[in-house]
């Protein structure tokens, strides 16, 4: 009996098997001639759960969903700082049902060239959904309560200032280094490996100052453990409003993370305007301006459609690598 | 006190909620015990169910299924030398030797009920004295970080006894191995010979599941006569430790639970270096360090013990600080950022619930965790019962899909393969997999805090290594290398005499 349960099961796989074997070989040939879409459309994310990028394509899917009337698929693809999911994302059919989302990271995996894989080349931007800011903090025990008190004190002592941030070259490193010496003065930048843990090293008095999403500097920020000194915009922050912004002391920094949705670049023109004007649409759900103002992400203009956001690209890879030379990376 | 204990009671033992938290329960030690499966994606893979609850139910519903996550790799650990999660990687060191001795259920027993030991302890410590154990974490910098993972590190010299000098070798490829990947410090590509899937470094679970579960089915293979007689038709009956046994283990117990607490509220470290840690600081305190590696039950109580402290621990930073202290607890942030609660010091102050029904659900996961583990294990031990020549393809299976789950990579198949046949070379040349996993594990925090510290210090490392905490670390380091040794020369100066 339990012989026959076993061959059954084993018959019924190897079935199954065959049968979605079979139908994802004919779908491609449909494809074609059908209007898009037709199935579930996928968003890879190229980093871990729980990120920016990760909660923010998460917060897009349900609302795009009912746009698109099919399903949004959100698939992590962590490693290798975002190389392996835009790789994987580049190794699928450009058929408009795989798009990435991604950050002004993926730009500075182009520049650095570490992959073959390249965003400029291999990509077509289809919109930004959201720009963020970098803020800088200090501990409310540490020796500055105010930026001006750090541009007065680096200004005696150059170096002696020691400022962390997540990833050697990442987009908020840049953005640190950009606005030191917008400020004119000298300090000492420490990378670490995440996000908690320069926080955790700032408030224990090991450096002085770190940057930080305006979201997740929010909590300490109202209790009082960190102050909150600086942010790179050119208007401050609504919900920042006693913190000044960079353009306001003549640091003509505003650069900041900002995530989008991109496709590859031979991808049929029905998908990437079908995609641009349903994200247009689902960004207006009061689903999306709810995920946006409790992640802090209408703090700043972010949506950008597939034509501004190509320039977004080209002035920012310009930025970026501009960047990169004056502080010899 | 007393109001605040049975208002996070109360929210758990809701039925509704308290549905929820057996659910998580059940489901956290099923993904625990998948190996690549870690605590981590098994939280990121229940936080839709959160959607539709309220923001305290769901960070406890998280917390459950956290908690049990790290409690279910103990099982697969035992059974099959598989970790289920990488925290669970010291258990199969003596775990699996007591399951191919024939007392899988004394080990299984040992892990579950040390593990909710280790959890409740945790959680206590966690709703009495989060702020004072907060700041105190904090003063954890890099220097002190790397001190930490430097006495990890110091686990090499007790993991094989006979070989010292090729697990020292083992545990140097391991370190060499962590190198590849990203410079932390200057941002730099190393050692990835142009390969873009090496820039992100050797992802640590293929290498540990290709060196344990898969190795252990290759020699099996060959040597199939071992495992006649003693490893088949065992029945596994998870007998609980008696009351007199877990007294006997007192010492242990205790040193892994405070170890596991302190090393989960550091930042950057976790289950992982809590397991490491606590099994080495056993081989090390115990009189017959010798029998470890064999079959010791000690060595399965410190490890399951301490990394079940550990996710209490975690929760203490993420609680009074908002600040997650490892991947689990930063997809919890986040889900509550979902829901427009924000993780800060505020939060227990205005809403202590939050930290009650944090408690509550440690108490009654980790209490349920054993019931259903039991269940569980008597599942899984079922399997023990098929021929090998079953069971073997069937772990082989496992490993493949939990390597490939990891990140959706066929890359870390292919690496898991090489992991398991260099693992294979390693038994047969006599060199130790688990000297290389640690190295694996701790090398990249050794590093990177070794150099960010001396960053800090403007280059002055003496400076670094005479931070009160550092060195006082760095010498307890030094005795426990030297103490075996010294006890051995005075042994056989009496002998002498």
């Amino acid at each position: 009996m339990l012989k026959k349960i076993y061959l059954l099961t084993i018959c019924l796989l190897v079935a199954l098997s065959t049968l979605t074997g079979c139908s994802s070989a004919s779908k491609p040939a449909d494809t074609e001639k059908a209007k898009w879409p037709e199935r579930k459309v996928e968003i890879i994310v190229p980093f871990g759960a729980g990120s920016g990028t990760d909660t923010t394509a998460r917060a897009l899917a349900a609302p795009l969903e009912k746009v698109l009337g099919v399903p949004v698929v959100v698939t992590n693809m962590e490693g290798g700082g975002g190389i392996i999911g835009m790789e994987y994302v580049n190794k699928q059919p450009a058929d408009g049902y795989t798009f990435m989302i991604h950050s002004p990271t993926h730009l500075l995996l182009s520049i650095q060239k570490l992959s073959e894989v390249d965003l400029i080349k291999d990509f077509v931007p289809v919109t930004r959904l959201v720009q963020d800011s970098v803020l800088i903090t200090a501990s409310s025990n540490g020796r500055f309560k105010t930026w001006d008190e750090v541009v007065a004190w680096a200004e005696d002592h150059p170096g002696d200032v020691t400022i962390g941030a997540q990833a050697p070259k990442g987009v908020d490193a840049i953005t640190v280094r950009m606005i030191s010496a917008g400020a004119g003065i000298e300090t000492k930048f420490i990378p670490f490996d995440g996000g908690a843990e320069v926080k955790s090293a700032m408030l224990g008095g090991h450096i002085d100052l770190s940057n930080d999403d305006p979201i997740n500097a929010l909590a300490l920020v109202q209790s009082g453990e960190l102050n909150a000194l600086l942010v790179g915009n050119d208007k401050r922050l609504p919900g920042f409003p006693d913190t000044p912004c960079t353009v306001e002391l003549g640091i003509d920094v505003t650069a900041g993370p900002w995530r989008g949705i991109s496709a590859r670049k031979d991808t049929p023109e029905e998908a990437i305007k079908g995609m641009e004007v349903a994200i247009a649409e689902a960004m207006k759900s009061a689903q999306w301006q709810d995920f946006a103002k409790k992640a802090m992400l209408d703090q700043r203009p972010g949506y950008a459609n597939a034509e501004e956001f190509s320039k977004i690209w080209e002035e920012q890879y310009q930025f970026y690598s501009d960047a990169f030379e004056k502080f010899g990376l | 006190m007393l109001e605040l204990l049975t208002s996070g009671f109360a929210v758990i033992l809701e039925p509704s909620a308290f549905i929820m938290i057996i659910f998580a329960t059940i489901v956290g030690i099923i993904f625990g015990a998948l190996p690549g499966v870690g605590s981590a994606m098994a939280v990121a893979l229940m936080v839709p169910f959160t959607y539709k609850m309220g923001p305290v139910v769901s960070i406890a519903f998280l917390t459950a299924v956290y908690c049990s996550a790290i409690t279910g790799g103990g099982i697969t650990a035992i059974l099959f030398k598989i970790p289920g999660t990488p925290g669970n990687t010291p258990t199969t060191f003596d775990g699996y030797p007591m399951a191919q001795q024939g007392r899988a259920d004394k080990a299984l027993g040992i892990a579950l009920v040390c593990s909710a030991i280790g959890g409740i302890v945790s959680a206590f410590a966690m709703l009495l004295i989060s702020p004072q154990l907060s700041s105190a974490a904090l003063r954890f910098g890099p220097a002190e970080l790397f001190a930490v993972a430097f006495f990890g590190l110091s686990v090499l010299s007790s993991l094989d006894s006979n070989n010292v000098l090729k697990t020292l070798i083992s545990g140097l490829i391991g370190l060499s191995l962590a190198t590849v990947g990203m410079d932390p410090i200057f941002g730099v590509p190393r050692f990835t010979w142009g390969h873009s899937a090496l820039v992100g470094g050797i992802p640590m679970i293929p290498v540990m599941i290709g060196m344990f579960a898969v190795t252990e089915v290759l020699k099996q293979t060959v040597n199939p006569f071992k495992i006649e007689g003693e490893f088949l038709n065992k029945k596994v009956s998870t007998k609980l430790l008696t009351i007199k046994e877990t007294i006997a283990m007192k010492i242990t117990i205790l040193r892994s639970a405070v170890m596991g607490t302190v090393i989960g509220i550091l930042p950057g470290a976790g289950a992982t270096i809590a397991g490491f840690l606590s099994y080495a600081a056993e081989v090390k305190s115990s009189k017959t360090p010798e029998r470890f590696g064999k079959g010791a039950p000690e060595g399965v109580a410190a490890t399951e013990t301490a990394n079940n402290a550990a996710t209490g621990g975690s929760m203490v930073p993420l609680l009074s600080l908002g600040i997650p202290g490892g991947n689990s607890s930063a997809i919890m942030v986040s889900a509550l950022m979902l829901q427009g609660v924000q993780v800060g010091p505020m939060l227990i102050k205005t809403q202590p619930v939050f930290l009650s029904g944090v408690f509550a659900s440690m108490i009654v996961t980790n209490i349920l965790m054993v019931i259903v583990a039991i269940g569980i294990a008597k599942v899984f031990s079922k399997i023990l019962n098929m021929p090998y020549s079953v069971l073997g393809p069937v772990i082989i299976l496992l490993s493949v899909v939990g390597s490939f789950a990891l990140q959706n990579n066929t890359g870390d198949v292919r690496l898991m393969m090489v992991a398991a046949i260099l693992g294979y070379a390693f038994i047969k040349l006599g060199f130790s997999s688990a000297a290389l996993v640690l190295g694996l594990v701790l090398g990249d925090i050794c590093e990177s805090n070794l150099r960010r510290a001396v960053m800090i210090a403007d280059g002055d490392i003496l400076s670094v290594l005479s931070r009160p905490i550092t060195a006082t670390l760095l010498i307890t380091c030094a005795i426990l290398l030297i103490l075996p040794f010294a006890r051995q020369l005075y042994k056989s100066k009496k002998a002498l005499s």
